[in-house]
């Protein structure tokens, strides 16, 4: 089954949040990537757009599928992952690190209460 | 939801299994559907495929049935033959697309979709004369061995036994100890082999294959090459109601005979008349447009996708659409509504992908 990074946390729309310092990555879980299957576009907001927590960012879509995606926590968006745009297969390949997706600028950390740890997040899938 | 004989083994291979017409089937296996395909257009790949709907017509008036219910040109259809064919009721509707073989002259295989398998057998059942209809799908298992390397496996497994099987012919051989049904027949663009076999060898001969490395494929895999293939699938480009000429099917119409059901139907004007037709599409922007999609020429619906897929191929996204003839141009561009977001197409001429003849 699925290794769930112990230092990430998790959204029940299966994304992943990292958090250093006042930024926070953002990507999709294992759990997510396998169900979609082969990946083929992401599709992001752009730079600087603020977000609240849950508002859609983007798209992703595989061959047999598309879901939209959410971000996990508050922020201002400050980065894409551009190499990720281009090779949308790095989602599948490694979705913890060379397929994160986007980068926030966040004020605080209060919303990362609403989200799961790895054993929460590892009963619901 | 109904096994085949081979679930286990992909159960073992560790495949996402979804309900297919009922079937517990292998959609992809881990390696994926664009991997998954490229086994099939590089080398060799294969998917089983023992849920489609086998069934034996035999007695001897079957030619004469066979006559009365196909619209082929049952005088053609030669000995160890096969032949791609529509089977379509008295009201004009189109039940299947299915291939038909010829063991002999007074019996016949139906190969037909496990989506319409019980709605044809009713059919056929109800203009059943005095012929022998048998149902042989779930006493055999079916596999089919598709790429450019498919014939070459399968000769050196069979001592030369294909060496000279032509397109679209069959012949009962040995794989090794196993008594199999060998028909040079597919559904992906390649070459290839499909095999029936007693379900007693089913698991073998799989194993078999797997020793020479011939990769499994599943149904996602399976898809994208007959859309790259240009390939219809009933209840995306055929539905009950399509016109087999729109549908770019009106070479099937072979049949002259006055006791085919359809005589006067195939044979007649109305059937020229149809406004449809089928469209490549290759989508210009990011996204992929997928069946129920509609299709615009200048803010007006002109049709919807019948099927879209992503093809690593072309490397772009691509989709059948059924169209207004009369905007069915090569290199006219159209605007494909998908969600909230309209991507650009340009339509292009069916198939997608052709393979290199050797």
């Amino acid at each position: 089954m699925s290794e769930i990074p112990k230092n990430l946390k998790y959204s029940k729309d299966h994304e992943w949040v990292e958090i250093n310092d006042n930024v926070a990555t953002v990507g999709i879980t294992l759990h997510a990537a396998e169900s979609l299957g082969d990946i083929v576009y992401v599709d992001v907001d752009s730079i600087d757009k603020n977000l609240n927590q849950f508002d859609k960012f983007g798209e992703i879509e595989s061959v047999k599928a598309v879901s939209d995606l959410f971000v996990p926590i508050s922020g201002k968006v400050i980065e894409i992952n551009e190499a990720l745009l281009n090779n949308p297969e790095f989602v599948n390949e490694d979705c913890y690190d060379k397929g994160w997706i986007i980068k926030l600028e966040i004020n605080e950390t209060k919303d990362l209460d609403e989200l799961l740890d790895s054993e929460e997040y590892e009963k619901i899938i | 939801m109904k096994k085949t004989i081979l679930n286990s083994r992909h159960k073992n291979l560790d495949a996402k299994l979804v309900d297919f017409a009922g079937w517990e089937m292998p959609i992809n296996y881990p390696a994926g559907i664009i991997k998954e395909s490229s086994f099939v257009r590089e080398s060799c790949g294969m998917f089983d495929v023992s849920h489609m709907g086998r069934v034996e017509i035999s007695g001897k008036n079957a030619k004469k049935f066979i006559e009365k219910i196909l619209p082929i040109d049952v005088n053609l259809l030669q000995l160890s033959s096969a032949k791609y064919t529509l089977l379509i009721n008295d009201k004009k509707e189109i039940l299947d697309d299915l291939i038909i073989y010829k063991i002999s002259e007074d019996k016949y295989l139906l190969v037909i979709n496990a989506s319409n398998t019980n709605e044809d057998l009713e059919w056929i059942e109800k203009v059943n004369d005095d012929v022998s209809i048998n149902n042989i799908t779930a006493n055999t298992s079916m596999i089919a061995v598709q790429g450019p390397n498919a014939l070459d496996k399968i000769n050196l497994l069979s001592n030369n036994s294909i060496k000279d099987l032509g397109r679209y012919k069959y012949k009962e051989l040995k794989l090794q100890n196993y008594s199999i049904f060998a028909a040079r027949t597919g559904y992906t663009g390649e070459d290839g082999v499909e095999i029936i076999c007693e379900n007693n060898d089913a698991e073998n001969i799989w194993d078999l294959l797997i020793e020479n490395k011939i990769e499994a494929c599943g149904l996602g895999a399976r898809d994208l090459l007959r859309i790259e293939a240009g390939l219809h699938l009933y209840g995306h480009e055929i539905n009950k109601n399509s016109n087999p000429i729109d549908i770019g099917l009106g070479r099937l119409l072979e049949s002259k005979s006055k006791d085919y059901i359809n005589h006067d139907y195939i044979n007649g004007e109305d059937i020229k008349k149809g406004t449809e037709s089928l469209a490549g599409l290759v989508i210009l922007d990011r996204g992929i447009a997928r069946e129920g999609n509609e299709i615009y020429i200048d803010n007006k619906i002109i049709g919807y996708i019948t099927s879209g897929t992503h093809s690593p191929r072309i490397k772009s996204a691509i989709a059948i659409g059924k169209i207004e003839k009369n905007y069915n141009n090569i290199e006219n561009t159209v605007k494909i509504k998908v969600r909230e977001k309209f991507l650009e197409a340009k339509i292009v001429k069916l198939p997608f992908y052709r393979r290199k003849r050797k």
